[in-house]
């Protein structure tokens, strides 16, 4: 079989980008070897760690286990589209000030993930935020200061 | 990966009759199974039919389009109230991300977590080996089968098979040839050697749609699970249940145990123990024995019929108070 690129118009974080990459690419794959969009990370490559998480129209999906070219004229949304013209967004800020990222390793897929529970649900509950994050694996910071930092964002998000 | 040639088709049918004219081809739903098993290469189609495209009719109530993610389903407002058990399955199913792509076809039809089925450095007599590596002497097998079978100690993984099993949905299945209609307990076989797939569908058949009937068996259902990490795992012992009581007794009873066999195990002893009696703590006790009553465990895995016992006793009560 040959193996032929394929070109598709991806719309990364707000802006397209038509690129060319191997049919059987994943997401993964492509955001970080054909876009050298690297912040996605590459854990388990097998949708146990989370670690790989980005937005599709707005939901958290495992960029390992998507393939690239089913995104096509979908928004796909990662972590380095999370930062405004005004700096780092709330959620980055106070990940860096509690210490919520100590490797850093699970820390773009939390961010994306708790991005995504926060549009859903502007204030929520410990609970909520277990549940929501349950698929997003952390070997470091034992998970209370992830909690703590996106309860702490939502707030400067509410404040405005 | 190796590469596939990649086809997409506008309905479950003529995806149907795509792979009916193909010789080494797998349907694709979420891909969340499949694009594991591409990747260690335990599957190496040439081609990978895509149903995310596939339009379904499935606005009526009780009717589950194949395609559906399992987090659509968890969020169905009719099935939390007319099959609690199915709602419940697909909630509890894996992690968020992953019910956000993966579907009620493909969590159906999903092959084993067996690490040696998934590692081919390992022996696996569903792969076409002579041996399984799950059952020799030193072999690592907590998660796998209590009720094995000659050919195959895997566990099956679904969640959302034995609920759909004791809620007697029916599974509606496309074929070039014809299609057919059958009860979800139906869909499964016992493993032979060389076969990786556990359904009776026929190469290139699909599942188009499935649906839940408005039953009271339905409607008093329930699923528990347990699992080692509380976070999301698959469960290693899983109990869907459903009753049908009229006039203090029980008229119609199903009891499906999930993660013990190759299969989802209908325990049609249980089921016996309590048809005809109240369901009242001296039958619960009775049904939860005659479910494990066969098992013959491993070495690593007898919690397995413990826990399983329990949660038969659990899915009972509950259901027992349930209205
Ligand atoms: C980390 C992790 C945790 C998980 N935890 C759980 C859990 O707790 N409980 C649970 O039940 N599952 C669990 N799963 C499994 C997950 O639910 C399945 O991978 C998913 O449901 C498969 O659906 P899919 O649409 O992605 O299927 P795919 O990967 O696309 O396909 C899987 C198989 O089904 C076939 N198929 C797909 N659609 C159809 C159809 N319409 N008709 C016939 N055949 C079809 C495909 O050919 C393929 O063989 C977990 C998975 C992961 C990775
Ligand atoms: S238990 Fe079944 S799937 Fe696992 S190695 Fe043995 S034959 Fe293969
Ligand atoms: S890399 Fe995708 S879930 Fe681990
Ligand atoms: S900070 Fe190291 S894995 Fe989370």
């Amino acid at each position: 079989m040959t193996l032929r690129r394929i070109a598709k118009r991806l719309l990364v974080n707000g802006e397209e980008h038509e690129v060319s990459f191997l049919p059987h690419r994943t997401l993964l794959e492509v955001l970080r070897e054909d876009m050298a969009l690297t912040g996605t990370k590459h854990g388990c490559e097998l949708g146990e760690c989370g670690t790989c998480t980005v937005l599709l129209d707005g939901e958290p999906v495992l960029s390992c286990l998507v393939l690239a070219r089913e995104c096509e004229g979908r928004e796909i949304e990662t972590v380095e589209g999370l930062a405004g013209a005004s700096g780092p967004h709330p959620l980055q800020h106070r990940f860096a000030e509690l210490n919520a990222a100590q490797c850093g390793y699970c820390t773009p897929g939390m961010l994306m993930t708790a991005m995504s529970v926060l549009r859903k649900t502007p204030a929520p509950d410990r609970e909520t935020l277990r549940r929501e994050l349950a698929g997003n694996l952390c070997r470091c910071t034992g998970y209370l200061k992830i909690y703590e930092a996106i309860e702490m964002a939502a707030e400067d998000l509410q404040d405005g | 990966m190796k590469n596939f040639a990649y086809y997409t088709a506008e309905s479950v049918p003529a995806a149907a009759r795509a792979l009916a004219g193909m010789k080494n081809a797998v349907a694709k739903g979420g891909g969340t199974d499949l694009l594991a098993l591409l990747k260690d290469r335990v599957l190496e189609p040439d081609e990978v039919v895509s149903l995310k495209g596939a339009k379904i009719d499935a606005k009526v109530a009780g009717v589950i389009a194949a395609t559906t993610t399992l987090a659509e389903l968890a969020a169905d407002p009719w099935i939390k109230k007319h099959a609690p058990a199915v709602h419940v399955a697909a909630d509890e199913a894996a992690t968020p991300q992953i019910r956000n792509v993966a579907t009620v076809g493909g969590n159906l039809c999903q092959s084993t977590r067996c690490w040696y089925y998934r590692n081919k450095n390992f022996a696996c007599s569903k792969r076409g080996d002579d041996a399984c590596a799950a059952l020799t002497a030193r072999s690592q097998h907590r998660y796998h089968a209590v009720f094995p079978h000659v050919a195959c100690a895997s566990a099956h993984a679904s969640n959302l098979a034995p609920a759909l099993i004791a809620v007697a949905a029916t599974v509606h299945c496309v074929h070039p040839d014809g299609d057919r209609a059958l009860d979800a307990g139906l869909l499964y076989q016992d493993p032979a050697k060389g076969r990786v797939q556990d359904t009776i569908l026929r190469p290139g058949e699909l599942i188009e749609r499935i649906t839940v009937p408005d039953s009271p068996l339905a409607r008093r259902s329930t699923y528990v699970e347990f699992r080692e990490r509380e976070s999301f795992d698959f469960s290693a012992v899983s109990v869907a249940a459903a009753v049908h009581i009229d006039g203090g007794k029980v008229i119609d009873a199903r009891i499906v145990l999930g993660a013990v066999a190759p299969k989802p195990l209908r325990a049609t002893a249980a089921e016996q123990a309590l048809v005809g009696q109240p369901l009242n703590a001296a039958t619960i006790e009775k049904a939860a024995a005659a479910a494990f009553a066969d098992a013959r465990p491993l070495s690593d895995n007898k919690y397995k019929v413990v826990i399983g016992r329990r949660l038969v006793m659990r899915a009972l009560a509950g259901l027992k108070e349930m209205r």
